[in-house]
């Protein structure tokens, strides 16, 4: 049943839609003749998966409707109908989603076809809508290891922003007058807002597909890192919305060396895969019964080791961060100070086990035969005494803030010599 | 009390269980806390893990979380639903793996005989409280008829 909300100044009018939408098979429709009764229905009687609205008119502040409908349901399908033409109000209606415009004298057949389309839309999405606490840097990650084709919009307190994929590539990038690299890193900054992904979208111009996804990503997490490095800690709110990145522990005991962070982001793969392996010291954790293969990731799915690995790396390193992001995501609502690791056990009795710790999500890929809680507990045993022959957590701070800050003066030391260089 | 409800609150006796929900890809439609929004967070974010690995081709059957005070157990449920059942760390958690079972099978019998699945708590809660407010409106007004009753009357 596709419950329609339809809210027009003009009580008459107003019925008239009602009457028509539940005459249609499989619609039931509610009726409203302001934005507050409008919120009234939704309040009283659920939510609507349909929205016909005026718009431009002093009784009815149908865009202020629209909006903050959709905070609730971001793809909420809407039909707005306007007295007049008017620009400003259509362009910035449709930059808000599924939308169709529609200028009074509306006749039924012209409503019934915006009406199939909105919805047709709306069953073509793909993913949709706003994850707490889980970053935009996940999501894309998601599509690009999952060899998606198709536009992410990103809606971000009434901007709008595009990133496209094709076959899991990052082709192009909006944002504004923005194009490219700088458009991309401007999106990836945004720390709350809603989106949606439309599939078999291919952009006009191509801007980023030279960049391998990795990269662009390590970049976008160095100049986040930057941003936050260079705010007053004791000013900086806590993050918060649905792209905010969950907090990281900074005094867990499962925790293990900082690697050489210059090194991983621009060293080779086997100097970087060195470095992590000398940070982490893990490898004991081959030798439990039942552990198939071993992939440390990032905390931005950024594959930095692996081991033994059958399926592809990409997309079990992805399932891994977005594993251990989740249950991260769950940590205050758990009223639990820290979320330790997260077993999964798959059909077929295969198990992805991620354990948390200070830099990384180290998945672990089980066998069928192995019991899901003896893995658990081999491996954080395996973890707890790699982590206790470290130096001690006092030293471990120092030298992470240590090597960060090396980072970040090196990197402006390379901007500023780069500037000098085009003077 | 419904009967989903039942068998949650039977999944709460178990030793080791500190709570209980079934949620529901629209949201949380039976628990045995008294606030819904917390476990309203929690499944929306597993249901989002089960719906991501899924569409990788992986099909799950439970996931424990080890939090530092709590485990928390998820399985899927027909009908695009999930329970979870969040435990003390020191829980048997095979005893569990079996209630956890049993109330699933029972659960999923349940709602198979549903022609639509019960609405969210929150829409629930919405409808009672709209219904108490028309009870309140009914009575005031009925008030009032007796008031002018009287007033008419003692004019007489």
């Amino acid at each position: 049943m596709i419950r329609v909300l339809a809210v027009t100044s003009d009580r008459e009018y107003t019925e008239a839609l009602k009457s028509y939408f539940n005459s249609l098979d499989g619609f039931s429709a509610r009726g409203a003749c302001s934005e507050e009764e409008g919120f009234k229905a939704v309040d009283e009687g659920g939510a609507a998966d349909l929205l016909i609205t005026e718009v431009c008119n002093p009784a009815v502040n149908g865009t202020r409707l629209i909006l903050k409908l959709r905070r609730q349901q971001p793809s909420l399908p809407c039909i707005a109908l306007a007295k007049h033409d008017e620009d400003e109000t259509r362009e910035f209606l449709e930059t808000q989603g599924i939308l169709r415009y529609l200028v009074q004298p509306v006749l039924i057949e012209d409503l019934k076809s915006a009406m199939d389309s909105v919805l047709e839309e709306a069953r073509s999405l793909g993913f949709q809508g706003h994850l707490q606490r889980i970053s935009l840097l996940e999501i894309i990650q998601l599509y690009c290891a999952t060899g998606k084709t198709g536009r992410l919009d990103i809606f971000h307190w009434g901007r709008h922003g595009a990133i496209y994929f094709a076959e899991g590539k990052i082709v192009h990038s909006v944002q504004d007058e923005l194009e490219g690299q700088e458009a991309f890193y401007r999106l990836v900054g945004w720390e709350s807002g809603t989106f949606r992904v439309e599939f078999n979208v291919l952009p006009s111009v191509d801007t980023l597909s030279h960049e391998s996804w990795h990269a662009l990503l390590i970049e976008a997490t160095r100049r986040q890192d930057e941003a936050h490095a260079s705010e007053d800690p004791a000013e900086r709110a806590p993050q918060a919305g649905p792209f905010a990145r969950p907090p990281i522990k900074r005094d867990l005991p499962l925790t293990v060396d900082p690697p050489d962070l210059e090194m991983m982001e621009t060293g080779s793969r086997s100097r970087r895969n060195h470095a992590v392996l000398k940070a982490l010291e893990v490898n004991d954790l081959l030798t439990i019964d039942g552990v198939e293969g071993l992939i440390v990731a990032d905390r931005n799915g950024v594959v930095l080791q692996t081991e033994d690995l059958d399926d592809s790396e990409e997309t079990l390193g992805t399932l891994t961060t977005f594993l251990g992001a989740s249950s991260e995501a769950t940590q205050e609502a758990m009223e639990a100070n820290r979320f330790k690791c997260a077993l999964l056990v798959e059909r077929n009795q295969r198990k992805l086990l991620v354990v948390n710790t200070l830099n990384f999500f180290i998945g672990i890929i089980g066998s069928a035969h192995v019991h899901g809680d003896q893995l658990r507990k081999d491996v954080l045993e395996c973890v707890r005494s790699a982590a206790s022959t470290r130096i001690p957590a006092g030293e471990r701070n120092k030298s992470v803030r240590k090597q960060r800050t090396a980072v970040t003066v090196k990197s402006k030391v390379k901007k500023t010599a780069a500037m000098e260089a085009v003077q | 009390m419904s009967r989903l409800q039942l068998l949650l609150q039977d999944l709460h006796a178990m030793p080791g269980v500190n709570g209980a929900f079934l949620h529901s890809l629209e949201g949380v439609i039976a628990t045995t806390y008294s606030d819904h929004l917390r476990p309203q967070k929690v499944g929306r974010v597993f249901l989002n893990v089960m719906s991501g690995f899924f569409s990788l081709g992986h099909f799950i059957q439970e996931i424990y979380c080890n939090f530092d005070n709590s485990v928390l157990m998820v399985r899927p449920v027909s009908r695009g639903c999930i329970l979870a059942a969040v435990c003390q760390p020191d829980a048997t958690s095979r005893l569990v793996d079996i209630s956890l079972a049993m109330t699933v099978k029972s659960i999923e019998e349940e709602l198979n005989g549903l022609e639509r699945l019960p609405p969210p708590l929150d829409e629930q809660m919405a409808v009672d409280r709209a219904e108490i407010q028309t009870e309140i409106n009914d009575r005031e007004a009925g008030n009032s008829e007796v008031n002018n009753t009287i007033e008419i009357q003692s004019e007489g």
